[in-house]
């Protein structure tokens, strides 16, 4: 078992969650949090599952960036996904 | 300038490759990347045209524009996806000669009639096929080994021939052909819209190690099959599936060595699946890592093959790069998004069942208590059974956690059948999918080779304008 911390001012819930999402197949692991930082206990900790977890946190804190900057045009795209397909079902 | 929403997903050079949700694709080196989401100007003018025509980012002028392409681009892909355009299988007996170690549908033995279909229900199949289907159809005939019920099989043909016209369908027998004999022959060459699909899992040693054929020896009759076929029939009417099993990991060269002696120029090399029988059968039999090294070398071979001037095309890599290269392909029912489950497939199984799909039997057969069936050839009740909405309101992979970030999603699919039959419920968690695992290591594998090598974008290019 091997604990490891996070700050919540440097990563989000959601940028934890999604990078343990894919850590899942190399190790159990389990999350807790208080007021500052996030705990995160790993069943198996190796230098890959080390490297892996890094990698992850990294891509999601930029995909989170990238997220936040293109929120407004992905609800455009998808009401017009939607307004195309209804108006297609309607022929 | 307006950035637009895509995913990324980090190629081994270093560089990353960007999609869209309506399935556009480029790539950036790490640094321009940072640069993109930081939006600090510092993009030269070429990178920037570049991410403008694939709509990654746009000028206020034009982002009207690029909203719309993108927008219009996934409506069409949705819509295609959505069309309704299945593949018609009929599986007259479950009785088989072979007993192979990861017979995924189970398989009942000789002389066991209680497995075969009524063929009193022959008519009312194909009448169904009429209504649901438009020309050409596509009839499949599975197993067990159909060609026990040889008799059958003709009949449903000829049937075929009477109610939907001798021109206006294929029709394929998936068959060991461990059975092929003169009758056979003489059938399928009357009738030139009938083809065979043989499993041919390796050398002699491999295939015969799966395919376990106690009357006699399973290799030798697919190949004397394949030479009779391709000898008096001519080419083109037998294709093959190879499922790697453990044994082929060590040989792939063997596996192109059988094809090309048999003068086959096509191949369909799959991995193992987990579903119902083969995975109770078999045990874990290697790792996606292990896959992983078998295709690659496969792939220098098949390089090699094809630069020296011998055609030789792998299917499942063809399919892969036809999803990235063209977003709107939606021909291949294991690789969509909803899932093909019903829009791609209608079964009418042995019993008068039917089902969404061949996965949808196996697993009615692995979870007898739930009813996977859309009712029978009797009663069939499309909209009944609330299980294929569920099923088919949740194969959306664009929602789905672990492809919503994934730069893959716009050329995957989903397989809630697989989901079920390993973790219980239809989306599954990404992370310990092997369907997930394989798909996403294909098309990784592929935008990397074709990118980046000459050699492969010349074959893949080759392959594309057959």
């Amino acid at each position: 078992m091997k604990e490891y911390h996070l700050l919540k001012s440097s990563y989000t819930e959601w940028v934890v969650r999604n990078s343990l999402y894919w850590i899942s197949s190399m190790s159990a692991w389990s999350l807790e949090d208080d007021e500052t930082r996030w705990t995160v206990h790993f069943k198996v900790y190796s230098e890959d599952v080390a490297q892996e977890f890094s990698r992850l946190l990294n891509d999601y804190c930029l995909r989170e960036k990238l997220n936040n900057k293109t929120v407004v045009h992905r609800d455009a795209i998808a009401k017009n996904v939607l307004s195309s397909i209804h108006n297609r079902l309607k022929k | 300038m307006n950035l637009l929403p895509f995913n990324f997903e980090r190629l081994d050079n270093g560089d990353y490759f960007l999609t869209n949700c309506a399935g556009y694709f480029t790539t950036l080196s790490k640094e321009s990347l940072l640069h993109l989401v930081d939006d600090d100007n510092e993009l030269s003018s070429e990178v920037l045209t570049k991410l403008k025509q694939g709509f990654f980012v746009s000028k206020e002028d034009s982002y009207e524009s690029a909203v719309g392409a993108i927008s219009s681009g996934l409506a069409k892909k949705i819509s295609g996806e959505l069309a309704f355009n299945p593949c018609f299988m009929i599986v007259p007996t479950l009785q088989c000669d072979h007993s192979c170690k990861y017979c995924q549908v189970s398989r009942a033995p000789l002389g066991q009639s209680q497995f075969d279909l009524d063929q009193q229900s022959i008519p009312e199949i194909v009448d169904m096929i009429k209504k649901l289907g438009s020309p050409p159809y596509k009839i499949e005939i599975q197993g067990g080994e159909p060609l026990v019920r040889f008799d059958l099989v003709e009949q449903i043909h000829s049937e075929a021939i009477n109610k939907l016209g001798k021109n206006n369908f294929e029709f394929v027998v998936a068959t060991s052909l461990s059975l092929l004999d003169e009758d056979v022959l003489l059938w399928a060459k009357a009738n030139d819209n009938v083809c065979f699909s043989v499993s041919l899992d390796g050398d002699e040693v491999v295939h015969n190690s799966n395919r376990i054929l106690h009357s006699g020896n399973s290799f030798d009759l697919a190949i004397r099959g394949i030479r009779i076929i391709n000898e008096t029939l001519g080419p083109g009417r037998v294709a093959t599936v190879t499922t790697v099993t453990k044994s082929l990991l060590n040989s792939p060269q063997s596996i192109i060595d059988v094809h090309l002696n048999l003068d086959l120029h096509d191949m369909f090399v799959r991995p193992i699946s987990p579903y119902g029988f083969a995975s109770k059968n078999v045990k874990v039999e290697y790792t996606q890592s292990d896959y992983e090294v078998f295709y690659r070398t496969l792939w220098d071979l098949l390089k090699s093959i094809n630069s020296g001037g011998e055609r030789l095309v792998e299917h499942s890599a063809l399919i892969h790069a036809t999803r990235i290269l063209n977003p709107n392909y939606s021909q291949y029912a294991d690789l969509k998004s909803p899932s093909g489950l019903l829009l791609n497939c209608i079964l009418f199984n042995f019993d008068g069942k039917i089902f969404g799909s061949d996965e949808a039997r196996m697993l009615q057969r692995v979870l007898p208590s739930v009813d996977f069936s859309i009712g029978t050839i009797k009663e069939p009740k499309m909209l009944v059974n609330e299980l294929h909405t569920r099923i088919l309101q949740d194969s959306f992979n664009l929602v789905h956690v672990g492809c919503e970030t994934c730069a893959f999603q716009p050329y995957c699919g989903t397989d809630p059948c697989q989901n079920i039959s390993v973790q219980g419920e239809p989306v599954g968690d990404k992370s310990k999918s092997a369907y997930c695992g394989y798909h996403k290591n294909m098309f990784k594998f592929l935008v990397q080779e074709y990118l980046y090598d000459g050699v492969t974008k010349n074959m893949i290019d080759g392959w594309l304008n057959d």
